[in-house]
């Protein structure tokens, strides 16, 4: 029997790194090729005292090239609020929606060298055909008060993709519900929100026994949401137990524009968010992204709705972000 | 049921053509409810904060429509004792901030007798999103020696852009004045 379901691909193994399977997408993409290389690509980056903002420019590639995911190497208390806004510099599409903040933190992004799972996938393979580059736009803020940032190692984890069988990149691949879609149409989207209230230009505070409602920008695409990060689980805002812990928050999604679409109560944050974990300086969590229940498809136009709550009379929160993984389903 | 009401009428002046419309219009707004208790403080001439809410980044717009505001003192031996009195004494106005601080927040609307801002009924207000909105007073003394406490209530509703672009044209003008 046919599944009823919108979603064209969905994500068989979620969205951490679990193994070396490929999205539908991706796998469709290589076999298009007849050689298939294992491919890593390894950026240095200085960001030092901040605020800092840093363009680079990934080189221009000989072959085509999938890319499945990200790790970065550097101190992992840091790494959280280092942002990164990607994009491919042929299409200009962002990879980060447009936001307060200047990016995506790059452990939502990327796995931490340091973490139990120190690769991260991204929600969907991105084709980058050859003789194209990527765009990296860092960005390093006041908060929280960080002297200077260590030098940080990006690495781009992929299959090059040689030789194709007709001579060619493919313009459209055939996904499992026997559509074909133009290959550059399933593009990453991190869209992050700080947890609180915005008390300067881009910091976030959450008081004790406070509320919050915020939104997610609306795309103008059909979004498939894959999984969620969050810096907030972490040794600087005491994972696990106790009156300052994270289990303190509670958070409630509803889809806004639309019936029958809420949450009657406030589950943890962590049932919903994954995130590095861990002590200053270290990350210890098996799921930087928690997968989400399944593949959500957000309609053109609409917004997540998050309620924030903080049960803690005692515990406060600074710079608390919330980034949803999703993929961008836009035919240009 | 006021709340109820108040999306209705909102989802009403929007004009939905359809009942599809309407229930994407009912489903986009969210109620906000949000106001101060603080001390009537005995520095006539002091700005004073009655209510505050920052906006979401991302809500487009909040729609004030209604405020409520009275007094009242806790002394068990004074007279009056828990009664509601009105509004303290004073001139009052919106201002919104970029920095969630009154002090350097801009005004939105006229300085103007309390009663104008703080017994409205059918406000009509929209603040963009990212500025927090502040509710400020210039108290005059309170009566008497007695400790009074003001309270606030605004009824404000989040809503998207489609909304807000049908209903901005309806902004209230507050002018007034004390004698």
């Amino acid at each position: 029997m046919k599944f009823p379901t919108r979603i064209m691909t969905g994500d068989k193994v979620g969205a951490a790194w679990a193994g070396p399977y490929l999205t539908p997408y991706a796998e469709a993409i290589a076999e298009h090729y007849t050689i298939r290389t294992p491919w890593f690509s390894t950026l240095p980056i200085t960001l030092g005292v901040p605020p800092k903002r840093l363009v680079l420019l990934t080189k221009p590639l000989q072959n085509d090239v999938l890319i499945l995911g990200f790790q970065a190497q550097g101190n992992a208390a840091q790494l959280p609020f280092v942002y990164l806004q990607v994009e491919h510099t042929s299409t200009g599409i962002p990879w980060a929606a447009p936001n307060v903040l200047p990016g995506v933190p790059l452990s939502a992004i990327s796995g931490l060298n340091s973490n139990a799972m120190p690769n991260l996938k991204l929600p969907e393979a991105f084709f980058m055909p050859a003789g194209t580059q990527l765009r990296l736009e860092w960005n390093t803020l006041g908060q929280p008060s960080i002297a200077s940032y260590a030098a940080l190692l990006l690495t781009l984890i992929g299959i090059q993709l040689t030789n194709p069988i007709d001579g060619s990149s493919p313009r459209t691949v055939r996904m499992p519900n026997g559509r074909d879609i133009p290959v550059g149409s399933r593009v990453p989207l991190f869209m992050t929100m700080g947890v609180g209230n915005r008390q300067s230009l881009a910091t976030y505070f959450l008081s004790n026994s406070q509320q919050r409602i915020q939104y997610l920008p609306p795309i103008a695409c059909d979004v498939e949401i894959h999984d969620l990060s969050t810096n907030m689980v972490s040794a600087a805002f005491g994972i696990g137990t106790g009156a300052t812990g994270v289990s303190n928050l509670q958070v409630k999604t509803t889809v806004m524009g639309v019936e029958r679409q809420w949450t009657p109560n406030f589950a943890p944050v962590t049932s919903l968010f994954g995130g590095p974990g861990g002590a200053a300086g270290a990350a210890t969590q098996i799921f930087p992204a928690m997968p989400y229940t399944m593949p959500y498809v957000l309609p053109a136009g609409r917004r997540i709705k998050v309620a924030v709550n903080n049960s803690s009379i005692t515990a406060t929160f600074t710079q608390g972000l919330l980034t949803f993984r999703c993929v961008r389903l836009c035919e240009y | 049921m006021l709340i109820t009401g108040h999306l209705r009428q909102i989802v009403n002046a929007c004009h939905p053509q359809t009942r599809e419309e309407a229930v994407q219009l009912w489903h986009s707004i969210t109620p906000v409810r949000f106001g101060d208790r603080h001390q009537w403080a005995n520095s006539p001439g002091s700005f004073q904060q009655l209510a505050a809410y920052a906006v979401p980044d991302d809500a487009a717009f909040l729609l004030v429509l209604k405020t409520e505001c009275y007094t009242f003192t806790d002394t068990a031996t004074a007279p009056g004792f828990r009664a509601f009195e009105p509004s303290p004494t004073g001139v009052a106005q919106w201002t919104t901030s970029q920095d969630q601080s009154l002090t350097t927040s801009t005004p939105i609307t006229e300085s103007v007798p309390i009663h104008l801002i703080t017994e409205a009924n059918g406000e009509f207000l929209m603040v963009k999103g990212g500025l927090t909105l502040f509710l400020a007073a210039t108290l005059s003394a309170p009566p008497d020696a007695n400790v009074r406490f003001i309270r606030t209530t605004v009824y404000g509703y989040l809503i998207n852009a489609i909304i807000s672009d049908r209903l901005g044209t309806g902004e209230t003008l507050i002018t007034g004045a004390n004698s």
